[in-house]
C-alpha cells in the first residue's frame, strides 16, 4: 500500500504553511520526515488525512492509485489512512476501551484480538481509563498508536511516536510499528530527533524545511547527518542549493 | 394569633424565592378515586414502559410504592427491616410526629398547594441497624390531564441503618400538569441514605419538589437527581442539615434538557463539627433550554469541607447556561470551594474520534456521553449501572 503525494500546498487560516511539497511511501516499507520545529510537519499530516481547517489550496494526495484529495476526512479515513496524534485530546468519561471496541468494530477486530494488542504495548491496565486522561507521556504514545493500529491501516501516518517517551515505551511503539509494517502497511514517520530510527527501519527520508520539501535520500545517510550535525547543516546545504 | 391554616392559606399566594411562577388555577387537585392493584402487571404495558424508564422496573424485592395522580394505588412489602406506608394511612398522632417538621407549609404557594391537598405519598422508615442494599422502589405517575399531583414523603433511616430509595416520576404523553412533591428525610445518627431520584416529565408537567433532608452525627446522605426529559419549567434546591458531628453528603444533579426554564441545585448547611459535602451539577443543554445550576454551601461550625462543582455542556445558539454557586463561612472553620465549566462540545475532541474512524455524530454522541457519565458514588453496582444507563440512553434520544 503506497502514498503518494505531489505538489501540495497547504494553508491554516488563510496562512500558507506547505509549498509544494512531494513525497511517497512505499508499500510494507517505513518512510522518515525529519525537520525542524514549525517547519510543518504535523500540518502535512493533517493535511493528507482532510483534517478539518487544514486547506489543500494545490497538489494531489493518491492512495493506492486511487486520487483522495477531494475527500473529506471521514472517507479518507476509511480508505486506509491512519494519523497517530502526537498530542491527541484527553477525553474525560470516555473509556480507553470504548473507543478501542468502536474502532474494532470498523475494522472487524474482536475485543480478544484488540486485547492483545492492547497486552502487547503494556496498556492492559489502562483499557478502563478515561481517554489519556492522567496518563504519562510513555503511555499516551502507547494508546494512541494502540488506537491508530487498531484502525487496521493500509497508510499508517506517525506524528512523533518518539518524544517526551521512556526507553521502555520507545521500543515498544517501534516493535509494534515495524510488526505492522511487517504485515503490509506503509508508514510515514515524523519525527525531530530521528530517536526512532533506532527501532523502526526506514529506506528513505524526507527533510522538511521552513514548509517546503529541502532534502530527499537514504534514510540511514539522512538520520545519521542530522544527529551529527543537527537540522543547521540542512538548512545550509538547501540555502546553497535554492540559492545556486 | 394566626392559626397555621390561616398563615399557609395566605402562602397560596406566595412566589416561590426561585423559578417562574405558575399560575396554579389553570389546574385542578390530582383524582383521589383509583382503585388499588394487587400488582403493577395490572397496568397497561405502556404505563409500565413509562414507569419502567425512570427505574420503576417491577425489582421490588426490598419494596415498592405506586402513586398515581394523588392516590397511593400499590405497595408492597420487602424486607422486614424496612417499614412502608401510604401517608394516607398515617395515623393522626403519626402524622403530627412526622409531616411538616422540617419544611413550614407556608414557605410558598407549592408547599401551600400541598398542605390543602388530600394527603398522600410514601412513608418510607427503616429498624435501627437495618442494612439493605436492594434499593427500595417507587414511582410517582401523573394520568390525569390538567392535574396537580402532591405528594408528601417521608424517609427516615434509623441509627446505623443502611438504605436506598429510588424514585421515578413520570407523566402519561401528552397530559399537561404539575407535580410538588415535598420530602422529609431524616438520617439519624451512624445511618446511610442513598436517595435516586429520576425524572421524565414529557415537557407536559411543571415540577416544583420541595426536599429537606436532616443528617444526624455520623451519618451519610447520597443523592443522584437525573432530569430525563424537557420540562416546561422546574425549580428545585433541596436543603440539606449537617446537624451532627462527622455527617456528610453527597448530592450530584444531571440535567438533559432542549427545551424548558430548569433551576436547580441543592443547598447544604454545615452546622456540626467535621461535616462535608459535595454537590455536583452535569448540565447538557440543547435547543431553547434555560437553565440555572444552583450549589450553595453554609458552613457554621469548624472543621468542614464543602465543594461545589458545576460542568455544562451547550449545543446551539439558543440554550442558556447560568452557574450560581455561593460559598459562606461563619468564622475561620471552613474549607470551601467551587469550579464551573460552561462551553460547547470540543470541537478537537470531535475531529480527534473522527479521525480514529468514528461518524461526525457518533464522535458528538461518545463525548456527550462521556461528559454526563457520573460516578455514582455511595449507590450499589447495579443501581450505577441503571443510572448510567438512563442517562446515557436519554443523552442518546437527545443527539
Amino acid at each position: 500500500m503506497s502514498l503518494e503525494i505531489s505538489g501540495l500546498f497547504i494553508s491554516i487560516k488563510g496562512k500558507e504553511i506547505l509549498r509544494n511539497v512531494s513525497l511517497r511511501t512505499l508499500p510494507g516499507k517505513a518512510t522518515f520526515l525529519l525537520g525542524p520545529n514549525g517547519s510543518g510537519k504535523t500540518s502535512l499530516l493533517f493535511g493528507i488525512i482532510g483534517y478539518p481547517n487544514v486547506k489543500l489550496e494545490r497538489g494531489k494526495i493518491i492512495l493506492d492509485g486511487e486520487d483522495i484529495t477531494n475527500l473529506p476526512m471521514e472517507e479518507r479515513i476509511k480508505k486506509g489512512l491512519s494519523l497517530a496524534f502526537q498530542n491527541p485530546p484527553k477525553i474525560r468519561g470516555v473509556k480507553l476501551r470504548e473507543i478501542l471496541g468502536k474502532i474494532g468494530e470498523r475494522s472487524g477486530l474482536t475485543m480478544q484480538e484488540l486485547k492483545q494488542m492492547a497486552e502487547k504495548l503494556k496498556l492492559s491496565q489502562f483499557l478502563d481509563r478515561n481517554l489519556f486522561d492522567g496518563f504519562s507521556g510513555g503511555e499516551i504514545k502507547r494508546a494512541e498508536l494502540l488506537l491508530t493500529l487498531a484502525q487496521k491501516p493500509k497508510v499508517l501516518l506517525l506524528d512523533e511516536p518518539d518524544s517526551g517517551v521512556d526507553v521502555e515505551s520507545i521500543g515498544l511503539v517501534g516493535r509494534a510499528i515495524e510488526d505492522a509494517i511487517i504485515e503490509g502497511s506503509s508508514a510515514l514517520i515524523v519525527t525531530h530527533s530521528g530517536l526512532i530510527a533506532r527501532y523502526v527501519l526506514a529506506e528513505d527520508a524526507y527533510v522538511l524545511l521552513n514548509g517546503t520539501i529541502g532534502c530527499h535520500g537514504p534514510a540511514e545517510d539522512i538520520v545519521s547527518t542530522i544527529h551529527k550535525m543537527g537540522f543547521k547543516k540542512c538548512v545550509n546545504c538547501f540555502s546553497f542549493r535554492v540559492g545556486r | 394569633m394566626e392559626s397555621i391554616e390561616e398563615r399557609v392559606k395566605k402562602a397560596l399566594e406566595k412566589p416561590a424565592e426561585y423559578g417562574i411562577d405558575i399560575d396554579l388555577s389553570s389546574f385542578v387537585p390530582a383524582p383521589i378515586n383509583l382503585r388499588s392493584l394487587k400488582g403493577i402487571e395490572e397496568l397497561s404495558s405502556k404505563e409500565r414502559k413509562y414507569m419502567e424508564e425512570v427505574g420503576f422496573n417491577g425489582d421490588l424485592k426490598a419494596g415498592g410504592f405506586l402513586q398515581i395522580d394523588q392516590k397511593a394505588v400499590f405497595k408492597r412489602f420487602g424486607f422486614n427491616g424496612l417499614e412502608i406506608k401510604s401517608i394516607s394511612e398515617l395515623s393522626e398522632e403519626e402524622k403530627e410526629k412526622y409531616l411538616w417538621k422540617l419544611i413550614d407549609p407556608a414557605t410558598d404557594k407549592y408547599t401551600a398547594t400541598v398542605y390543602f391537598m388530600p394527603p398522600e405519598g410514601y412513608f418510607i422508615k427503616s429498624k435501627k441497624g437495618a442494612i439493605i442494599d436492594t434499593p427500595f422502589q417507587s414511582c410517582l405517575f401523573l394520568r390525569s390531564h390538567g392535574a396537580i399531583q402532591a405528594p408528601h414523603n417521608v424517609i427516615i433511616a434509623e441509627e446505623n441503618s443502611r438504605i436506598y430509595v429510588v424514585t421515578g416520576c413520570t407523566v402519561m404523553p401528552e397530559r399537561i400538569g404539575v407535580h410538588i412533591g415535598v420530602t422529609e428525610m431524616y438520617v439519624k445518627r451512624g445511618a446511610f441514605l442513598g436517595f435516586v431520584m429520576i425524572h421524565n416529565w414529557r415537557n407536559a408537567v411543571h415540577v416544583r419538589p420541595r426536599t429537606v433532608v436532616y443528617v444526624e452525627e455520623g451519618g451519610t446522605f447520597i443523592s443522584h437527581y437525573i432530569i430525563t426529559s424537557p420540562v416546561p419549567s422546574l425549580q428545585v434546591l433541596p436543603k440539606v442539615y449537617l446537624k451532627g458531628e462527622g455527617a456528610r453528603a453527597y448530592l450530584s444533579n444531571v440535567a438533559i434538557t432542549s427545551s424548558g426554564d430548569l433551576d436547580f441545585g441543592a443547598a447544604a448547611f454545615l452546622e456540626a463539627e467535621n461535616t462535608s459535602v459535595e454537590i455536583v451539577s452535569k448540565i447538557f443543554a440543547a435547543g431553547k433550554s434555560k437553565i440555572i445550576a444552583r450549589g450553595y454551601i453554609v458552613s457554621k461550625a469548624v472543621n468542614t469541607k464543602g465543594h461545589v462543582e458545576c460542568r455544562a455542556l451547550l449545543k446551539g445558539e439558543e440554550a442558556v447556561v447560568q452557574a450560581v454557586p455561593s460559598l459562606k463561612s461563619y468564622g475561620e472553620g471552613a474549607e470551601l470551594t467551587h469550579e464551573a465549566a460552561l462551553g460547547k462540545i470540543a470541537e478537537d475532541e470531535v475531529n480527534y474520534l473522527v479521525a480514529k474512524g468514528l461518524s461526525k455524530e457518533e464522535a458528538i454522541s461518545t463525548l456527550v456521553r462521556g461528559f454526563l457519565r457520573v460516578e455514582a458514588k455511595g449507590v450499589p453496582s447495579r443501581l450505577e449501572a441503571e443510572i448510567r444507563n438512563t442517562i446515557e440512553r436519554t443523552a442518546t434520544s437527545l443527539l
